[in-house]
């Protein structure tokens, strides 16, 4: 600490190298009276000074000339940034597939529009008012030069009281008009009641031992997170990871197959929760669960329904159970296949794209995209047999000619419950879609059986195996589109396919004007809550 | 202008011809800064501190462990079942974020109106506000269940996980509401606490306390330039702050009325909401203000007028309330809506009467003692009556969650809500997190915005002219 | 600093003098002429007296909205016990003084809801409750029983006229008795009964906007809805003292004693009515979008979709984003030249405002009518022509004929407040 100088320092600190003269401080009463010789210092031409208070005194800016300050440009123009970047935020999370590298967020919630200006706004004025509270205070420090822990006024003892009871104006030093002599002069003569010059010491520009500590410090201490993430990097483990909350893990329920909890006080004397002692419960006597109401037998098994409708799905669940494993001379006779679509499916180009869909997630995989039997699977399984590492049972080819033959009821009931090594597919695809990929395997094999070969001018043309229909000919790939496959299917009666959509045309007509019906009792009953 | 004995001590008379004086005992400049200053240079505290301190981080060990249980066992130790899937913690929470406006309201709405009453009490609410949001801001916190995931929240991006938050979502606004009212809150009372820290610094006796009060003033001179740039900072924070401090308890409520449940979706939540918050909030300054006056000897500076003038702004704000009940009531008959007619009288004559009732006691008819002159200048009368709204106000968030969830569409999910011992000791908690704070604030800052108060001391324009 | 601090009222003309008179005369007659010439045009119009009712509502609507706002700022002054807003605060207590005569304007308007009842008339003049057939086919039993009937509106209305005109009478009456006596007592007197004041204004305010706008649409309800005529008509009355300030010193009165200072103060709580009326606004919109519940939605419908839609955009522009940017510089806010086009602007759209609360209801109405089976609910045509042109300036008319009227030739500034020194000195730093 360099001692702090008073009134008669001049004599005392070596003018030269060691220090530099900042100004002259003056001390003044009250807050009127520094007002008063502010004014006064600046009629004398003084432009380089500045005042001291505790507080803010009003009168003062013009006094010593400050100008008004850029600082709420300054916040606008960083609040309107804040607009753009929080709508542009939004925007592009919730409504855009991709930001840059990382993957968007295009989520509906609650049938709001992907970018919905007015649940956006919260959010925007909340980001505004942020950076505009940013760009206020440290737009202010900035502009005033803050932080700053080195000022020579700190140095002087009396100039404690600027935060206190004490009005102080400095004259620089640097002002064209600054006259030693002259100013001490004129300050006494504007009321001031104190006179203290102000140098900066020259020699005492070191940091503190113990900062420059501190800095290397928390600069080592700063590397520490990017080393250990640099660390972690790859590395795994072969125990779980730590489970700070069991109960998200491992709660207290009944699971499928478990037996009931026991309620009673002792694993002796076991009380169970249900007497029968298992967790899961049937179903109710007399009840059907919401949407397993199996009203309609050809729908929901592929099964002819009439008059023995029921004997005959008694029929066919006994032939489930018995037909895996068996040849086909101890299986029991084939009940009823429905040969057409149900009534309840809409044979509709929609339906045929969906079951292309459904094919290619479900059944592409053994059977192939084009129900050649030659999907990834079984390639992979046909491989493995020719190295004798397996046995596995080829995947059928959906055209040859036993399966083109099947009625679409039997297609379905294979999907539904499995034949041979095929396993069930009930659990995983919905009845309609079952019904879907029916249809689209007839569609692709209504494509296969026409056969196509290049004619004279090198097109490539239908070969009808039957009757050539007159009309357009059939598609060359194998997704052939709904219109145009009954068509060329149109001329044979004998194919199911055809007399299937004949017959669905006043299906979907009666399935629409249903919906249609329910549409109105929807309608109807939302005009109901209105009133 | 002569002033007589009672004027010095008594700043409470009403005389259209000349303003009563803010600070009474004629204190000067010098004087302010050593009443202020005296707290915490003293070499020690009063003792009531010390047994308040010892009460607040008991309860701050309380809260602590609960929280551990909270965090190790998962949300089921708390009573929140459906379908009452929100309870006790965003009562809590809404409760201290309306408790968190009274700070900011005052040091910038009162300011922008220039209120010049707010320069002594606004130090001590502002900071009031920010431990009152550090508390709302734990509740949300530890209901997510997976504190550890709390980052989610914000639109970090991962590759990973590729989410990012629904900005649709009110809960989503709730964050970056309270986030921001938290930073902005801080960043005001910081800018506001500058001048008096350097305060602090310039009348530090040892070494590291100029030190620390040095680095934390950013070496501030009190210039006039800088004044200069520091008051439009301070203005602009408070233009801004004032549409926020009314953002944050909106947003709050928009929580609850963008639903379709009965009883939250009402149309007069935000102002309703923001009302509630300003109500609560005053009687939590009232609460602590009384005894902080006089343990740390502040009568001069946090008059009876100070006090009476907020308890009029809780009478205001309180009939403000009531009226947003009384209009709930009438626009469910009004509206000929069922499940909202049967929601509100489910509310006063349903399980839940209690509560309902307790509320508006507390809310609607005690603060109704503040038409009387002598209890508006009694600090005992005041500080009851404002706990009394503070309890009124926590009944209010209870019943607007915990009734709605728990009669909600379908009446066989119906039930009755319970606290168990965790949700009643974590908000007991809050209350020692809270204290805990306030009372570090007033020993180690200054409790009085002192550069504010010395600004509005009349001073001797007269014998100047 | 220092400047002469001001210790009387300066200027040279404090009152209207001999140009109230004129504009009594001018505006009493040429008001009566005009709004008698609107009601005859809308007998040629598509929708005729329904047409003429709807733009009349709006009219009174926009008026009484101001003067509520003005008397509730004088309330809130003396509430606060502010100085500042002294001098311009003879301007609101007059402008309150106008509800009397905003009173017998509000009588057409109590005839199209009593005629019907009366006179058997089952048509649909402007509340659609008032017609039997709907409000027995659509409404609920009780709400038309003790809320949505003629005889209780009109008691209602009497009671809440009974209340402001008390209300307003005494404080212009205290302060002008002020004037004479100087006994600084009135001031406490007042000031004593403003906070109840202020309760009965709540009171009466929040059951008169359910009244008289928002059971236009009898079905629909919103809590919000006093809160958002309440801040639409602050921000009209603060627009409205400052033309009236504007105009006065036009004309050489006040010119010494209401400053710049005032006008900064005066645009600033008109600033802060904006976002607030903003705020309130985007609330009542946020909530009912969010949630999207048909009984609510059934308002927004109507003006979000065709026509109106636009006309929904140019009040979200006008009356709130255009503003907000054009109130918020300090420089312009003390201009007095750009004051005079910003608060005329404003003013517009707050009648605006009313005009888009109002209007897409008469279509509504005709359409739910028309569905119920009344007959001749043809599909309404409307745009804004003579007959509303008309109506607006007959009543703009006649509210400056009342305006002068109460002004008469009385100071327009509290002559010997006690606080007027204050208010004279007012510097915004």
């Amino acid at each position: 600490m360099t001692p702090s100088h008073n009134h008669n320092s001049n004599a005392q600190t070596p003018t030269g190298p060691t220090s530099r003269l900042v100004g002259i401080l003056a001390e003044f009463s009250s807050p009127d009276k520094l007002v008063h010789a502010c004014e006064q210092a600046r009629h004398a031409g003084i432009r380089r000074m500045d005042a001291y208070s505790p507080f803010p005194v009003h009168g003062i800016d013009p006094a010593i000339g400050i100008r008004r300050t850029r600082l709420p440009f300054l916040v606008l123009a960083v609040g309107l940034s804040g607009l753009f970047l929080a709508v542009g935020l939004q925007y592009t999370v919730n409504a855009t597939d991709s930001i840059g590298p990382f993957p968007g967020y295009p989520f509906l919630i609650s049938g709001k529009p992907l970018f919905s200006l007015p649940a956006n706004i919260p959010v925007t004025f909340e980001v505004i008012v942020l950076s505009s509270a940013f760009a206020a205070l440290f737009g202010s420090l900035a502009l005033n030069g803050l932080p700053r822990f080195a000022n020579p006024l700190h140095r002087i003892p009396r100039f404690k009281k600027a935060t206190n009871n004490g009005f102080f104006l400095m004259v620089e030093a640097e002002d064209p008009n600054y006259n030693p002599r002259q100013i001490r002069n004129q300050l006494e003569q504007w009321g001031a009641d104190a006179l203290e010059e102000v140098h900066l010491d020259l020699t005492d520009h070191k940091l503190p031992a113990f900062v420059k500590m501190l800095f290397i410090l928390m600069l080592a201490l700063c590397t520490l997170p990017p080393a250990l993430i640099y660390r972690a990097r790859g590395d795994s483990h072969s125990l779980p990871r730590l489970h700070f909350n069991p109960d998200m893990d491992w709660q207290y329920k009944s699971q499928a197959q478990q037996v009931a909890p026991n309620i009673g006080a002792s694993e002796d004397k076991p009380e169970w929760l249900f007497a029968d002692q298992r967790a899961m419960r049937g179903e109710v006597a007399g009840t059907v669960i919401r949407g397993r109401l199996k009203d309609d037998a050809a729908y929901f098994t592929g099964v002819a329904s009439g008059a023995e409708g029921h004997a005959e799905l008694a029929e066919i669940q006994q032939y489930v159970s018995t037909s895996v494993n068996q040849d086909a001379a101890t299986a029991p006779p084939e009940p009823n296949w429905l040969a057409t679509f149900p009534a309840r499916f809409a044979v509709t180009p929609e339906t045929i794209a969906r079951g292309k869909q459904r094919f290619d997630i479900y059944c592409a995989v053994c059977h192939g995209t084009t129900g050649s039997g030659d999907g990834m699977v079984n390639q992979r399984a046909m491989a493995l047999n020719a190295l004798q590492r397996a046995n596995w049972t080829s995947a059928k080819s959906l055209h040859d000619h036993t399966v083109v033959d099947q009625p679409v009821g039997r297609l379905f009931d294979t999907i539904t419950n499995g034949r041979g090594t095929m396993g069930p597919y009930k659990s995983q695809i919905s009845v309609e879609d079952r019904w879907a990929i029916v249809l689209y395997i007839k569609a692709l094999q209504d494509a296969m059986t026409d056969a196509v070969a290049q004619d004279d001018d090198g097109n490539w043309v239908p070969v009808r195996t039957t009757a050539p229909a007159p009309t357009a000919p059939a598609p060359t790939d194998t997704e052939p589109s709904a219109p145009e496959s009954p068509a060329a299917a149109g001329g044979d009666a004998s194919t199911p396919t055809g007399a299937t959509v004949d017959q669905a045309v006043p299906a979907v007509a009666n399935q629409s004007s249903a919906a249609g019906g329910e549409a109105a009792d929807t309608a109807s009953e939302n005009s109901g809550r209105t009133n | 202008m002569a002033t007589t004995i009672d004027e010095v001590y008594d700043n409470t008379w009403d005389d259209p011809r000349k303003r009563s004086p803010l600070v009474t005992g004629g204190l000067d400049y010098g004087q302010v800064t050593s009443t202020v200053t005296a707290i915490a240079e003293v070499p020690a505290p009063p003792r009531a501190w010390y047994i308040l301190m010892a009460i607040s981080l008991c309860l701050l060990g309380m809260l602590g462990i609960l929280l551990l249980h909270l965090i190790m066992s998962g949300v089921g130790v708390w009573g929140n079942n459906n379908p009452t899937f929100w309870g006790w913690p965003i009562v809590n929470f809404v409760f201290w974020v309306g408790i968190g406006h009274a700070g900011t309201l005052i040091s910038a709405i009162l300011f922008l109106f220039r209120q010049n009453w707010r320069t002594s009490i606004n130090r001590a609410a502002e900071a009031m506000t920010i431990f009152a949001v550090v508390c709302a801001g734990l509740f949300p916190g530890v209901h997510i269940g997976r504190v550890w995931v709390a980052y989610w929240l914000f639109p970090i991006p991962t590759e990973h996980l590729a989410m990012w938050p629904n900005f649709r979502s009110p809960l989503l606004w709730d964050v970056f509401a309270v986030g921001t009212y938290a930073t902005v809150s801080t960043l005001f009372w910081y800018m506001g606490m500058l001048p008096d820290l350097a305060t602090f610094r310039d009348r530090a006796k040892t070494k590291w306390k100029r030190m620390i009060y040095g680095i934390l003033c950013l070496g501030w001179t009190g210039s006039a330039r800088a004044w200069h740039r520091y008051e439009m900072a301070y203005t602009i924070l408070a233009a801004l702050a004032t549409p926020l401090v009314l953002s944050v308890h909106t947003i709050v409520s928009f929580d609850f009325a963008v639903s379709q449940v009965p009883g939250w979706h009402t149309t007069i939540f935000p102002p309703y909401f923001v009302a509630g918050a300003i109500f609560s909030g005053f009687a939590m300054v009232i609460t602590l203000l009384v005894p902080v006056r006089s343990m740390f000897n502040l009568q001069h500076l946090i008059t009876i007028r100070h006090l009476e003038n907020m308890c009029k702004i809780i009478i205001a704000t309180g009939l403000m309330v009531g009226f947003a009940y009384t209009i709930e009531f009438f626009i469910a008959w009004y509206s000929g809506v069922k499940t909202e007619t049967q929601t509100f009288v489910m509310r006063a004559f349903g399980p839940y009467y209690w509560a309902y009732w307790t509320m508006f006691t507390c809310n609607v008819f005690i603060p109704q003692l503040f038409w009387f002159k002598a209890i508006r200048r009694s600090p005992v009368a005041m500080v009851i009556i404002s706990i009394f709204v503070n309890i009124g106000m926590w009944f209010e968030r209870f019943v607007i969650t915990v009734t709605s969830l728990c009669r909600d569409y379908l009446p066989s999910s119906w039930w009755y809500f319970r606290p168990t011992y965790v949700d009643i000791g974590m908000f007991i908690g809050s209350f020692g997190l809270f204290m805990t704070l306030f009372l570090l604030f007033c020993r180690f800052l200054p409790v009085v915005a002192m550069a504010e108060v010395k600004s509005i001391l009349p001073h001797d324009e007269e014998d100047h002219h | 600093m220092h400047a002469v601090k001001k210790t009387k009222v300066t200027s040279p003309n404090v009152s209207l003098g001999d140009t109230g008179g004129s504009l009594i005369l001018l505006g009493g007659v040429g008001g009566l002429v005009l709004i008698a010439a609107s009601f005859a045009l809308s007998f040629f119009m598509a929708n005729g007296i329904t047409s003429f009712l709807h733009v009349y509502l709006v009219n009174f609507l926009f008026f009484i909205s101001i003067s509520l706002g003005a008397l509730f700022i004088v309330l809130v002054q003396h509430l606060t016990k502010a100085g500042w807003s002294v001098a311009v605060r003879r301007i609101a207590e007059i402008m309150a003084g106008t509800i009397p005569y905003l009173a017998l304007l509000f009588v057409p308007i109590l005839l199209s809801v009593i005629a019907p009842s009366v006179y058997g008339a089952p048509e649909y003049l402007l509340y659609l409750w008032a017609n039997t057939t709907y409000a027995t086919e659509v409404l609920s039993p009780d709400k038309v029983a003790y809320y949505l009937n003629p005889t209780h509106f009109a008691v209602r209305a009497v009671v809440y006229f009974t209340v402001w005109i008390v209300l307003a009478r005494y404080y212009l009456n205290r302060s002008r008795i002020q004037d004479e006596n100087g006994d600084h007592n009135l001031t406490s007197r007042m000031q004593f009964w403003s906070a109840p004041s202020v309760l009965l204004f709540a009171i009466t305010v929040i059951f008169a906007s359910f009244d008289w706008s928002m059971s236009l649409a009898p079905i629909w309800f919103s809590t919000i809805w006093p809160v958002y005529f309440f801040a639409g008509g602050m921000l009209g009355a603060f627009c409205t003292i400052i033309l009236i300030l504007l105009m006065l010193q036009k004309r050489g009165i006040l010119t010494e004693d209401v400053t710049e200072d005032h006008y900064h103060d005066l645009s600033k709580f008109t600033f802060g009515f904006i976002f607030f009326w903003s705020y309130i606004a985007f609330s009542q919109f946020l909530l009912i979008w969010y949630a999207n519940i048909p009984e609510e939605t059934i308002w927004y419908r109507p003006r979000l979709d065709g026509g109106w839609r636009w006309a929904s955009l140019v009040l979200l522009c006008g009356h709130t984003l255009i503003p907000f940017l054009l109130m918020m510089p300090r420089t312009l806010r003390r201009n007095k030249n750009y004051l005079w086009y910003a608060v005329i602007a404003l003013l517009a759209m707050h009648w605006y405002d009313h005009f888009w609360i109002v209007m897409p209801q008469m279509f509504v109405s005709f359409q739910d009518l028309g569905a119920l089976g009344v007959e001749g609910m043809g599909t309404p045509k409307h745009i804004f022509g003579p007959v509303e042109a008309c109506c607006f300036l007959g009543m703009a008319m006649l509210y400056a004929a009342f305006f002068c009227w109460e002004a008469g030739d009385r100071p327009l500034i509290p002559l010997r407040d006690p606080r007027l020194v204050d208010s004279l000195n007012h510097k915004v730093h």
